[in-house]
């Protein structure tokens, strides 16, 4: 499909294209219930001319194959997903045995959205590995997004590789979300927040 | 508290100036820190700091823990928020 269209003509053909290669995946949540106290939300993804629904766990999302195999190519090792008041997530996009995951970065949609279970993730690929997010709740409604000024960046460190070796496709995509390091608590020690640690702006 | 006798002096120190805060998203935010002495010496941690409390909504009562990796200087300081499992 041409991105930028230019002529009336290949403005018609790709609104055809949308309109008419449409379709729809599930994904088996068997192994969610297993794990008590996780959360999960159920994610949609309008491509330009695909509807995928796929499923998130714990922080990692698997892209379906229908969507790698057409839009795979567009995606870096880096995806930024874009919400309606321009508050950005940058997600690691990991491959693994030819399956695409998003990885780190894609957990802090939870807090941000306060989402809970039966929750709804619209993502709208519109290239250069870019997504328009959208959260729905349980019922299908929109969650107004959190309006900061300027909007939020979630920024991840890019320089890290994951030490973790895989042998071939992890089974659940828990363990592909992001988990501290235990040496980076080697030296550590813990606080309640206080009313003034969260109001001042600083962690006194 | 970051309290500086026993755990800042031995990992950030007085003249630090900045840190990034790498949450247990793997989100990084880039913080500042002061050096305070009253009541009794202290190190106060600012700037993404406060943009994370609200981008995580965190409320007064949550425990999280704070973390270095090593003794000497750091330029990193870890952060884990351990609220009760929601569904």
């Amino acid at each position: 499909m041409d991105p930028n269209p230019i002529t009336d003509l290949d403005k018609f053909v790709n609104r055809l294209r949308v309109q008419y290669r449409t379709l729809s995946l599930e994904f088996r949540v068997t192994d969610v219930s297993v794990i008590a106290g996780s959360y999960y939300i159920f994610v949609v993804i309008y491509c330009k001319y695909y509807l995928i629904s796929a499923f998130y766990l714990q922080g990692a999302l698997m892209l379906p194959k229908a969507f790698v195999d057409a839009f795979g190519s567009q995606l870096g090792d880096f995806a930024t997903f874009i919400d309606p008041n321009n508050n950005q997530f940058d997600v690691m996009v990991e491959r693994i045995c030819g399956v695409v995951f998003l990885t780190t970065g894609f957990n802090a949609i939870r807090d941000f959205y306060n989402v809970r279970l039966g929750g709804t993730i619209v993502m709208v690929f519109t290239g250069n590995g870019q997504f328009g997010i959208n959260i729905l709740d349980r019922a299908g409604r929109v969650v107004n997004p959190p309006f900061f000024i300027p909007p939020m960046k979630f920024e991840i460190q890019k320089t890290i590789v994951p030490a973790f070796v895989y042998q071939g496709v992890p089974v659940t995509t828990e363990i592909l979300s992001f988990h501290h390091d235990d040496m980076n608590f080697q030296i550590s020690w813990e606080k309640l927040l206080t009313g003034y640690d969260v109001s001042s702006g600083f962690l006194v | 508290m970051l309290i500086y006798k026993g755990l800042c002096d031995v990992t950030i120190g007085k003249k630090t100036t900045s840190l990034i805060l790498l949450d247990d998203c793997g989100n990084m935010w880039n913080c500042i820190t002061i050096f305070g002495s009253r009541p009794h010496h202290h190190i106060k941690l600012g700037g993404g700091w406060k943009r994370m409390v609200d981008a995580r909504r965190l409320e007064e009562g949550v425990l999280v823990k704070v973390g270095f990796r090593h003794a000497g200087k750091n330029d990193t300081i870890y952060i884990e928020v351990k609220r009760p499992s929601v569904v």
